[in-house]
């Protein structure tokens, strides 16, 4: 089983110059916890319901005051669509992720979720992908950096 | 998916002082074999033996040539490599089952022999592209993007497990949350150390 097997092929996108308001009501309304951001066509950023928190607390300002293009560029931790779901799994958890953008080449050809490896591998369970330990989750200094 | 229990571990390592350390700390909970070279292993390497930790780097028979030996004599029971040599392309064709840097503390050893057990009693196939995917998350591990891309022998183990994926669907089903959980962390850690931070 591979990563293009599970992911979520559609995801929402916002423009480089929309607020966090904007990311959030897009999120809200298709029940997903991550948004990516384009930028001339490409998806630069993957803004995720945590980084949206994170950028609430670290910034104390109405959503529709906080740029999209305010977060980090990049997607460097991601996972390729012919990747296996064990090595997806295992990045999930090095990484600390709820989710993985799925990149081949330069373009973006969905999102991997935790609930996606959940639902589809039938000894796999919430704990397994993540790490315990989060209780720094609040205390970096940008909104995005870590 | 068959029980497998370890109750002997065979150490093979030529500093002889380590060796005896390990003798030691996994004598509390195993019947351990220890061999100082190579090829005191391959004599003592017998059927009541149920995992090895190997070293890599040994006078006279290398850890490499010893693993090669062992599975040409169709002894098929987990091994780890215990190394301070980091994974390098020449592991794609190694039959390993996991790959421990030194150096690794008391609890790193019963982790390793609890995950070798979880490995043991997987079928042949579904152990072999599990062992597939282990090497590949060590060299991940190890090398940059661009040493990768510019891998031969990284290219066929992708190749490789690419196929076997297509032969192997939930590759979870049959073995219980303890034992995935095992694997899972396998991959992780020879992934590398955990981010920091949260990725996301």
């Amino acid at each position: 089983m591979l990563v293009k097997h599970i992911m979520t092929g559609e995801f929402e996108t916002v423009s480089r110059g929309q607020t966090l308001d904007e990311a959030v009501e897009l999120m809200l309304g298709n029940e997903v916890e991550h948004i990516l951001v384009i930028e001339e066509g490409t998806p630069m950023v993957m803004i995720t319901r945590r980084k949206a928190l994170l950028a609430c607390y670290k910034t104390d300002a109405p959503l529709s005051e906080i740029p999209v293009s305010g977060f980090s560029r990049g997607l460097e931790t991601n996972i390729g669509p012919n990747e296996t779901v064990l090595i997806a799994v295992g990045k999930l958890r090095q990484a600390k992720a709820d989710c993985l953008p799925v990149v081949s080449g330069m373009s973006v050809e969905g999102v991997l979720t935790r609930d996606d490896v959940i639902e589809n591998l039938s000894s796999i369970t919430d704990n397994m992908t993540e790490e315990d330990e989060r209780r720094d989750e609040w205390t970096a200094q940008s909104l995005d950096e870590r | 998916m068959m029980s497998y229990t370890i109750t002997t571990v065979l150490i093979v390592e030529d500093e002889t002082q380590l060796t005896d350390q390990y003798a030691q700390a996994l004598g509390a909970e195993y019947s351990v074999v220890t061999a100082y070279s190579g090829a005191e292993a391959l004599e003592v390497a017998d059927e009541s033996v149920d995992a090895v930790l190997l070293d890599r780097r040994m006078p006279g028979l290398s850890g490499d040539e010893v693993l090669d030996r062992l599975r040409d004599r169709g002894r098929d029971y987990p091994v780890a490599m215990l190394t301070a040599v980091r994974p390098d392309w020449g592991i794609v064709e190694m039959g390993f089952d996991d790959y421990l840097l030194k150096p690794v503390d008391i609890q790193g050893l019963y982790d390793a022999i609890d995950r070798l057990e979880a490995l043991g009693g997987i079928d042949r196939e579904t152990r072999e592209y599990i062992r597939q995917n282990i090497k590949q998350a060590s060299l991940e591990g190890q090398k940059d993007d661009s040493e990768l891309a510019s891998s031969a022998e990284f290219a066929a183990l992708k190749s490789d497990v690419l196929e076997r994926s297509s032969e192997i669907g939930d590759v979870t089903a049959g073995l219980s949350q303890e034992e995935t959980e095992l694997i899972v962390s396998t991959i992780s850690r020879n992934l590398g150390p955990p981010d920091s931070g949260r990725s996301d």
